[in-house]
């Protein structure tokens, strides 16, 4: 691998056009299909959901087996791929106009959502949530900070005794002392 | 029947750069059935090359052929579609069809980005080229040579 490569000026590195290849692509022309892909098969070539093959596989489907290629040539898939798809609409001038309307509504669709968040996360807005946030906190933090432990209670001071002692006679344990609270609060 | 060997030579150079290939041993024979060895081999040298070099730099050669080559057509607003795209960071190579580069005609630029460094295109086509040479140009030189193959990239 080339690690020590120091980039080219950009006028050399775009004259580099690989024109050697080119004629690889030289019998590429559009053709006459019976079948073709549905709608929604076309929706999720679109959308890049479509599978390379139909279980999944990391091989592509057309080269798997005989019976697959011999489909594929037939131009009648079962099932459409990925890359039957994707050589079915280079070659299709119908697919062609299919897919440049879906991708173009599916832009537009992306470029409105991709809008609407730009909006809702203005800066003052951001902001004026954050302050709210950071004022919310604080009172939380304030009011646990300022709660006391214990609920009030009234004071006593001994000045003021907020309790009283009686004697009271009982016929089964003789004469017992009661304390009573006069106030409310702890002793 | 030609036609249809022709597209599926063109499907399988599509694998190549989605890393879905199969070896080319393995297809030498599908790709050939209209007696085009050559025109095959001229793909299976780039599943090679994936093999042998960095096969993320081979896949940038890839996408930029099929971005100047598919289609002689110019699609500006495809262009537009997919640098954005590039650009934002919402494409990858694997998720790249023939279909959706051809007529796209896109910088090198475009490419490393695509392929997350920059390289000299000029001396990676040269060892392409070379690598050509090597395995098919002798007149012995009937079937690819096999070796080890690692797709785990």
């Amino acid at each position: 691998m080339d690690t020590n490569y120091t980039p080219l000026p950009e006028d050399e590195l775009n004259r580099e056009e690989l024109a050697e290849f080119a004629e690889l692509f030289k019998d590429l022309k559009l053709l006459e299909y019976s079948d073709h892909p549905s709608e929604e098969i076309l929706r999720a070539y679109v959308a890049n959901r479509l599978l390379e093959s139909p279980g999944a596989g990391r091989v592509g489907a057309t080269f798997r087996d005989e019976q697959a290629f011999k489909k594929f040539l037939s131009g009648r898939v079962p099932r459409w791929t990925r890359s039957d798809v994707a050589i079915h609409v280079l070659t299709c001038a119908r697919c062609q106009e299919r897919v440049a309307y879906l991708r173009a509504r599916r832009w537009s669709l992306l470029s409105s959502a991709r809008q609407q968040p730009k909006e809702e996360q203005s800066w003052w807005r951001r902001f004026a949530w954050g302050a709210v946030g950071v004022a919310a906190a604080a009172a939380i933090i304030a009011a646990l900070w300022l709660w006391p432990s214990n609920p009030p209670s009234p004071m006593c001071w001994i000045e003021q005794p907020c309790w009283t002692q009686v004697v009271q006679d009982s016929p089964m344990k003789g004469s017992i002392m009661v304390v009573y609270r006069t106030s409310p609060g702890r002793f | 029947m030609e036609i249809r060997i022709e597209l599926a030579r063109l499907a399988y150079a599509e694998n190549i750069l989605r890393c879905t290939n199969e070896p080319p041993e393995m297809v030498e024979d599908l790709l050939s059935l209209d007696g085009e060895l050559e025109k095959a081999r001229r793909w299976f040298v780039f599943a090679e090359a994936k093999r042998r070099f960095d096969p993320n730099v081979v896949r940038g050669l890839l996408v930029y052929l099929f971005s100047h080559y598919a289609s002689s057509e110019f699609d500006p607003r495809k262009r537009e579609q997919l640098v954005r795209e590039i650009n934002e960071g919402r494409v990858r190579m694997r998720d790249l069809t023939i279909e959706r580069l051809a007529g796209t005609r896109l910088s090198w630029e475009h490419i490393f980005r695509l392929v997350g460094r920059q390289f000299n295109p000029t001396r990676e086509k040269e060892k392409i080229k070379e690598l050509y040479t090597q395995l098919y140009a002798s007149a012995s030189a009937t079937t690819i040579p096999r070796t080890e193959v690692s797709y785990g990239h």
